[in-house]
Order: C-alpha cells, then structure tokens, then sequence
C-alpha cells in the first residue's frame, strides 16, 4: 500500500477543502509536513485512521472533529476525509464523510478504479484485506507508541505485533478451525450405521440362496409330478383293463338276477299253460252250455220279491208301483201269480248262479282259451330264446373271468391313489414353494433398495472418512510447523532488528546485538554480552521501537506473509525525533527511507531543522514537502506545500 | 517457508493433499483475520477439504 493523497474537508482545524499529496516515487519516497505544535499533525494521523477505519479519538462524538469554525457557522455541509492509494498495481479511493448536521451519520466507501465502490462493511472488509487495522497500527503511529513500544514489560504489544503483521495468527486459527472440522465430520460420522451395508448384503444373500433352494425344490417337485403322472398314466392303463373286468363281473351278475328272473317269468308260463290246459275243455262244451243257458232262461222264475212282500201288497191291495188295486184288478191277478210261482229263494239264486256261471264260460273261456293258449306258447318260446342266449352270455363271461386277480386289481387301486396323493401332495408343494419365492422375491426387491441406499450412504461416510482424515492430518501437520515457523520468524526478526538497530543507534560499537527472546521481550546486548535493554536511553529505547517497527515491514514483505495483499507498506510516523539527539536522528533519516517503501513524516520545525545533517539526509529522498499553518485569528489550518518532486 | 515444507516428505498423495489444504486453510483464514469470530470460516474450510478430498 502506498498513499497517494489525502483530502480532508472541514476536519478538525482544516476549513473547506485541502489536500496532501504524497511522494510515492520508489527513491524520493518520503514526505515531510511541517508544523508548530497544535497546528494539527496529529488531526492527520487521526483523519488517516478514521478514514480506512472509522477509528478516532473522538469516536464517541463524531461532532468534535468536525471544524469548529463550520460548527461555529451552522453551515450545512458535510465533514470528510478521502485517501488516495495504490496497492497491487491497483488505484483506490476510501472516503468516509460524516452528515453531522443532519443525522450525524457517517457513511464510508471504498472505489476501485472504474470499478463501482464497495460501501460501508463490505468497504471495511475490503480496507482490512488489504491492510489490517491491528497491522497498520504498527506503522501508523505517533511518537509516544514510539516511546513506549521497547519498554520493559510490553512484552505483549511486541508478541501482538509480530503474530499480526507476520499472521501468526493464522496458523492457530487454522489449527482450531480444521479441528472443528474434524469435529464436525466424526459428528457427522456418527450418524452411519458402519456395518449396516454388510448386514444387508448377507440378508440378501441368505435370501438369495433360499430363493434358489426353493426353486430347486419346485424343480425337483414337478419332475417328481412328472414321474408320479407318469406311473399314474401306466396304473390307469391297469386299471382301464381292471375296469373292463369289473364291467363283466357287473354284467355277469345282471345275467344272473335276469336269469333268476326269466326263471321265475317261464315257470309262471307254465302254470299258466297248465291252466289254460285245465280249461280246454270248455271250448269243447259250447254246444252243451249254450244248451243249458237255454234251459235255464226259459224256466226261469221270477225271483226277486219274496212272499211276504206281495202277500202285504194283496191285503193292503195296492199295486207294486203304490196305486190301488182291486180284487178283480189284472194287478191284483198277477201278484197272485207271483206268488203261485216263487219258488225257495235258495233254488232261484242256484239257478241264477249256474245261468251267470255259463254265461261267463261262454262268453269269456270259450272265446279266448284258443287266442291265449297261442299267446303264451309264443311268449314261453321267446322267453326260453332269452334264457338261453343269458346263458350263453354266461358262459363266456365265466371263460373270461377265469383269469381275473382281484388282489392285482386292488393293489393297482391302491398305488393309483397314492400316486394321486402324492400328486396333490407336490402341487401344494409347488404353490407353497412358489408363494414363498414371490415373497422373497420382494422382500430382494426391498433389500436392493436397502442396499442401494446404504451404498449411497457408505460412500458418503467414507468420504466424511476421508474429510476427517484430512482435516485431522492437516492440523496436525500445521502443529508441527506452527512452532518451528514462529521460531524462524522470530529469528529472522530478531536478525533484521539487531541490523537495522545497529545502524540507526550511535554507539554501535557498545551494542553487540538485539535479541528477540522466546518471550517476545527485546533485549539490547552489550559489548560484553550482558543485557542492557533496561538502562538504555529513551532515545536509544525509541531507536530499537524504529529498528523494530522497521524489520517487521521489512520481514513481512520479504517472507510475502501479508495476505493483507499487499507487499509495500507505507510508514506513518507522528513526532518522532522529539526525544532523540542529532547521531540517531540523522542515522534514522539515513536508514528508514531505505528499508520502509513510503515514509510519511510529521515534525515540528525543531525536529527536523533544515541546518542540521539528519535533514540533509532525507532532502534528496524528499518528494513531497508540505508546511501546517495555523490562522490564529480564524482558528483553521492552512496546508501549503513547499517542496514536491523535487521541484 | 521452504524449509518448513520438508516437515511434511516425503511428498505422498497425502502431503501433497495436506499442504493444498494448509496453503488454502491459510489464505482462507489471512482474508478473515480481522475478524474475531470469523463467520463461515468453518464451511470455507470444509469446502477446502472436501474439494481435496473429491480429487484424491
């Protein structure tokens, strides 16, 4: 970082608008601005600190640094500071401008060039990339930090100071934060089942094989389905022939019970014929009966009303139909001769019956004996061809059965139901068998998933493994080098001081070297080798601040440690020769312009004379040289410059 | 500087991935160092690791 120019507008003593600008050439690097005291070299420390930091001594009452002739005016006008610098071959512009007269509010940006500008934090951040506010510190300074900085006992500033400008700090905070991480990945870690995918994989495996023991089974079941089938094919084959047999004894037996039938049906023939044979005569005697009937009807008796019925009807005289008769009356005649004629009711109902009885054989007997004869005859003729042709039946039924085993027959049955058993019994084998394998089926499918998600899952913890490792072997790693670094730096420091010490101091012959111990403490060594830090001057303590502050810089931009970007560093330094005599004061002038790459001096008049040789030293490394006149009569600081470039 | 590195030979995938992630560790945590509680620094980080680690 080097300063181009400062521009400060109604600040502190500085009224309206002034501007500084430095000298940022390589050689003519130093800048020297003069003024009495109270005319305001201070206010330009402070108006660089408040401008890249925001910091000030009146930070808690923005007004106070604010120009009291514009607080004294009322004017409505804004206080600012605005710095130019380069750093990285890069132009910049930082302005922070304070509204104290409105809202008191202060606003801040940082411009790249012809770049929009980063405004307040992001400004902030950006100024502190680019030189930390703890670092510049040390460079932009007054001289009573000067003084106080080689006192015995601040021993924490200087530790401060070289851990932040020589980001030592980094390295802590490195070690801390990978541990965190480390942390962070274990905790992560944690979450993993480690073994879950192999418990998996084995489940799908054990489910693998009893899939394939399974189907084997299946397979195994329906050949043996096949055989089973197969015997059972040969045993209905048996059986089928069995079948024909057993259809034979069936038949025999019906032949049989036909037989006893047909038996019964001749011997009925028989009897019938027998009796149609009993009744043959009576076709014969047809001439006799009708003869008979003839008798019979014509000597017939009335028969019907008995004596005592036609006797009542006589006395009462009535006639059969009611009527009345008299004695002369043909009715009354013919009941006479009704009763003249009856004969014995027992006589009349023989003859009656024999009449019936001939009736019948002549009508019935005689007409159908001869038809029915025939009829049966024919019938028995037909029933004997029956009979004989079962009988025949019978017979080669008989022949064929000869050779019939039942036992054979029944032990065929027997296998054929077992083979049937066992058939059944296999396909509930198989259904169950695959059943079985549909659910193992999916409960692969669902392991699959499992496992696909376990991988998945594996492999990010073996990455978070891997992550853990690192982090772990990294801040391990930055351990080991963490002490040895700062030893190194130390030493280097320590080497940088004591040169830079040595040529600044006057008596350098009395000081052999100075240490910078573990400690952080500088220690000035004598010629005898004997520490004489405390008894030293206040001038020689300011010149080992100087020597110090020096090597920092001088070390940081060598080891390129200042990721603060930059590699130059401007130094800053408010009355810094009031307590040194001439010897160290031109020493410093001659040195310090060579090892700081921009030098910004603020002196009284009597600090820095331009009679005496320290001035001589720095005239032909001046490239800017301004004067702080202080108006008594208006209050206000005028800026005049009186030397640039030389010209 | 150079000196230190031989701290971490011989130069392996692993110290070669050890220092990638020192140097950025580094320059991650130089850029937030004028913070005190640097926010995000922790996710930088593991952002550097596992960008390593994804290379291995």
């Amino acid at each position: 970082m080097i300063f181009r120019y400062i521009k400060l507008k109604n600040f502190c003593p500085y009224y309206g608008q002034q501007t500084i600008h430095f000298a940022t050439d390589e050689y003519r690097n130093v800048t020297v601005i003069r003024g009495v005291n109270g005319t305001g070299k201070t206010s330009l420390l402070t108006a660089l600190n408040w401008c890249l930091y925001g910091d000030s001594f009146f930070k808690e009452n923005t007004r106070e640094f604010v120009n009291r002739r514009v607080v004294a005016q009322g004017e409505n006008t804004d206080t600012s500071v605005e710095i130019g610098f380069n750093d990285q071959g890069i132009r910049y512009r930082a302005e922070r401008k304070c509204q104290w007269l409105r809202n008191n509010k202060t606003t801040f940006l940082l411009q790249r060039e012809n770049e929009p500008p980063d405004l307040d934090a992001a400004a902030s951040d950006k100024i502190e990339s680019i030189i930390p506010k703890d670092v510049s510190a040390h460079f932009f300074f007054d001289g009573e930090k000067i003084d106080n900085f080689a006192r015995p006992g601040n021993e924490e500033e200087i530790k401060n100071a070289v851990r932040n400008v020589l980001r030592i700090e980094v390295f802590e905070r490195g070690i801390a934060h990978l541990e965190r991480a480390a942390q962070y990945y274990q905790r992560e870690l944690k979450k993993y089942v480690p073994d879950g995918l192999k418990a998996l994989i084995s489940e799908k495996e054990e489910k693998e094989t009893l899939y394939i023991k399974i189907s084997e089974e299946i397979e195994d079941n329906l050949k043996k389905i096949k055989i089973a089938q197969r015997h059972k094919q040969d045993i209905d084959n048996v059986l089928i022939q069995f079948a024909e047999i057993r259809q034979l004894f069936e038949e025999q037996k019906e032949i049989k019970a036909s037989l006893k039938r047909l038996g019964d049906e001749k011997e009925k023939y028989q009897e019938k014929i027998l009796q149609l044979a009993n009744d043959g005569f009576i076709p014969l005697a047809k001439p006799v009966i009708r003869k008979a009937l003839e008798i019979l009807q014509s000597n017939r008796t009335p028969i019907g009303i008995p004596d005592t019925i036609l006797n009542d009807l006589l006395e009462q005289m009535l006639c059969l139909c009611g009527r009345s008769i008299h004695r002369e009356s043909p009715e009354y005649q013919h009941i006479q001769n009704l009763i003249s004629q009856n004969v014995s009711p027992e006589f009349g109902m023989a003859v009656r019956e024999t009449e019936n009885c001939l009736k019948r054989l002549l009508e019935d007997k005689v007409e159908s004996i001869p038809a029915e004869v025939k009829s049966t005859l024919s019938d028995e003729q037909r029933l004997d061809k029956d009979i004989e042709a079962n009988e025949a039946r019978l017979d080669e039924i008989k022949r064929v059965l000869e050779d019939f085993d039942d036992d054979d027959f029944q032990k065929h049955k027997k296998a054929q139901e077992e083979y049937e058993r066992e058939i059944r019994r296999l396909e509930a084998d198989i259904n169950q068998g695959k059943g079985r394998i549909k659910e193992i089926k999916t409960e692969i499918e669902l392991l699959d998933k499992k496992i696909d998600t376990a991988k998945s899952l594996e492999v990010r913890a073996e990455r978070l493994q891997c992550c853990r490792q690192l982090a772990m072997e990294s801040a391990s790693a930055m351990k080991k080098l963490y002490a040895p670094l700062e030893e190194d730096m130390r030493k280097e420091l320590e080497i940088e001081v004591s040169d830079i010490f040595r040529k600044l101091v006057w008596k350098e012959n009395s000081f052999r070297e100075v240490r910078l111990s573990s400690n952080y403490e500088l220690q000035v060594i004598d010629r005898y080798d004997g520490q004489v830090s405390p008894e030293i001057s206040a001038g020689e303590r300011e010149v080992l601040s100087l020597a110090f502050i020096a090597a920092l810089a001088k070390v940081a931009v060598k080891e390129k440690l200042s990721d603060m970007q930059t590699d130059r560093f401007p130094i800053v330094m408010d009355a810094p020769f009031t307590k040194l005599s001439d010897k160290p004061k031109e020493n410093i002038t001659e040195t310090i312009p060579a090892i700081a790459n921009q030098l910004i001096l603020f002196v009284t008049d009597q600090e820095l004379r331009y009679d005496e040789r320290a001035w001589w030293n720095l005239e032909s490394r001046v490239g800017g040289q301004y004067e702080l006149y202080f108006n008594d009569e208006i209050g206000t600081t005028t800026i005049n410059e009186l030397y640039k470039n030389g010209n | 500087m150079k000196e230190k590195k031989q701290l971490l030979e011989p130069n392996t995938d692993l110290t070669k991935k050890i220092k990638s992630v020192i140097r950025k560790v580094l320059t991650a945590e130089r850029r937030k160092l004028h913070m005190r509680n640097p926010r995000g620094i922790i996710e930088d980080i593991q952002k550097i690791i596992e960008k390593e680690v994804d290379t291995l």
